[in-house]
């Protein structure tokens, strides 16, 4: 276990930084393959003779297990370091995939899900987590950059696990054979990438800083006292819970859209004069894609200079103007629609990417991975929330004899509501009351988690955050 | 304090890639008793000890030696950008041809 040790990671002087975000994008951008799930759905329904309720399990159970794994271990990513978390996702994720492929060649279903969803889900939630706190000692000067290059991997993954899934299956059929060789095949290959990762991820040695930068510099707006703040104590603050329900409503509101956009387009525009058939509407589904995964690089980017607070406005309060604007518009403009629906997406990935540099904005760098971890369990439940209340209400108005936007339009009323207590969420966003701040000297000698990281000596300093 | 990191030549290190170690703070965590910091402070200072992976070795040693180990360092960035890219690239170009059939 010597080369995963924390101590064995620390960069040597010269060690460029530039060299983190690619360690990162190895591990997201193959764990991001988990939204690509859908490819092997109708092939293992054919193959096994299962149900489509049945072929989401492993999908499911992972998304599950990533949101339970990055809670619940986030502190053990602290404290073991980033490449032992790198390790553990590359090992957990690629064996999933080898389970998934015995379970499937032996007909054996459950043997899959417990592969692919539960083994391979820890890999999901330990990776996604694993180089968000060393990214933010290696960018102080631009947090929300270096966050969005990685969490804008996992977006990238599905594009790229997407058809690349597709042609294996072609070329082995999508017998019970044919699948589980692509499974092997992803496994092995999927280990290989990630272990880039592994072997390129580095700390910087305590006390480093980028050269010209002082952590005055990062002064935006609001003058804000940033000490540490451990993850046991972030989820005390009022600042944690607000975050939650901004997060939870921002992804409640965006995946209402991504997980249904096909079958919304088309319904919106059927018997005007532009309907959009099937294979457009999957060109439809493919730009939103990009819009997510370029907001999650973009919109980030723009929070180092905007500040997060006011960048989370931007996505809560537009998301809510625009969501309007298609309500307003109905059927009259496909292009006001999809432009709509694009800009929703880029907020959509702008608000999981951005939420590292908010918190450590808040919370400082000290357990931000453990803290982030935490917070993703209000993606679990945006995921289920935002599917449940588009599908129930289309369904509904479908059987009430409704067609066209009136079959999302009380849908996106409620989208507009969540996306305004959201946005009420992030006003009430304050700094963190410094009784729940780290005592320096405690933090130092304290055992576990806390001590087993060095504080970083620029997040002692009373600075002006971007926070505001 | 002999643990902490620091260069050849004193407090500050400033490397050919722009970035800067201020040790003064880290002494000032040694000080302080943060024994986690010293001791990764220390390995910090072992040679090899961040360059287990082969490549870390050729970087690392690229701050203190020429031409040719600085062009090992470029190759090393290039390469894992590379790694990276060029996946992603493949997957941004079947992304763009599904969504042309948009506009068709």
């Amino acid at each position: 276990m010597g080369l995963l040790e924390r101590s064995r990671t620390i960069a040597k002087p010269g060690w460029s930084r530039w060299l983190v975000p690619p360690a990162a994008l190895a591990i997201h951008l193959s764990i991001g393959q988990a939204y690509a799930w859908s490819v092997f759905k109708t092939p293992l329904e054919k193959a096994l003779g299962i149900s489509g309720t049945a072929s989401a399990l492993p999908f499911q159970l992972g998304i599950l297990v990533l949101g339970l794994s990055a809670a619940f271990g986030g502190t053990l990513v602290e404290r073991k370091g980033p490449r032992w978390a790198m390790f553990v996702s590359l090992v957990t994720f690629s064996s999933g995939f080898l389970v998934a492929a015995l379970g499937v060649a032996t007909r054996q279903y459950w043997l899959a899900v417990v592969g692919y969803g539960l083994i391979g889900g820890i890999g999901l939630g330990i990776g996604y987590i694993a180089p968000v706190s060393t990214l933010m000692k290696w960018f102080p000067d631009r947090p929300g950059m270096a966050s969005g290059i990685a969490i804008m991997g996992f977006g990238g993954g599905a594009l790229i696990a997407s058809p690349w899934s597709s042609q294996m299956l072609t070329a082995f059929g999508s017998t019970t054979n044919g699948i589980a060789t692509a499974f092997v095949i992803h496994g092995v290959v999927y280990a290989v990438f990630m272990s880039l990762g592994v072997l390129l991820v580095r700390v910087p040695p305590p006390g480093w800083r980028p050269a010209g930068w002082t952590p005055s510099r990062a002064a935006v707006r609001k003058l804000v006292t940033i000490a540490d703040v451990s993850a046991g104590n972030a989820v005390k603050t009022p600042q944690f819970w607000l975050l939650w329900v901004v997060l939870c409503m921002n992804v409640t509101a965006g995946i209402g859209i991504l997980e249904k956009a096909s079958p919304m387009i088309q319904d919106f525009f059927r018997g005007t004069p532009t309907p959009v058939t099937a294979t457009a509407a999957a060109g439809f589904v493919a730009l939103l894609s990009l819009a997510n995964m370029s907001g999650r690089f973009v919109w980030s980017s723009v929070s180092d200079l905007a500040g997060r607070k006011n960048v989370y406005r931007f996505y809560l309060g537009f998301g809510a103007i625009l969501y309007a604007a298609i309500l307003l518009a109905g059927n009259s403009s496909t292009a006001l629609f999809v432009v709509a629906a694009m800009l929703i997406l880029s907020f959509y990935g702008g608000g999981f990417a951005t939420l590292p540099a908010y918190l450590k904005d808040l919370f400082g760098t000290f357990q931000v991975g453990a803290i982030h971890g935490r917070l993703l369990t209000a993606w679990s439940v945006a995921g289920v929330l935002g599917p449940a209340i588009v599908d129930a209400i289309a369904d509904a108005q479908k059987r009430a004899g409704h067609a066209g936007p009136s079959l999302y339009s009380l849908s996106f009323y409620i989208m507009i509501s969540l996306l305004v207590v959201g946005f009420v969420a992030n006003e009430l966003i304050r700094p963190v009351h410094p009784r729940f701040h780290e005592p320096t000297a405690a933090a130092d000698s304290a055992g576990g988690a806390g001590a087993a990281e060095p504080k970083d000596p620029s997040a002692e300093v009373p600075i002006e955050s971007a926070v505001n | 304090m002999a643990d902490t990191p620091r260069d050849d030549t004193g407090d500050t290190i400033a490397p050919e890639d722009g970035m800067a170690t201020t040790t003064g703070a880290a002494e000032a965590d040694a000080a302080a008793g943060t024994k986690e910091a010293a001791e990764e402070a220390a390995a910090a200072q072992e040679p090899g000890a961040a360059g287990e992976s082969g490549v870390a070795e050729e970087a690392g040693a690229g701050a203190a030696s020429g031409d040719g180990v600085s062009t090992s360092r470029v190759a090393l960035l290039v390469v894992a950008w590379l790694w990276v890219a060029a996946p992603f690239l493949y997957g941004v170009y079947q992304l763009i041809r599904t969504a042309t059939k948009l506009f068709r």
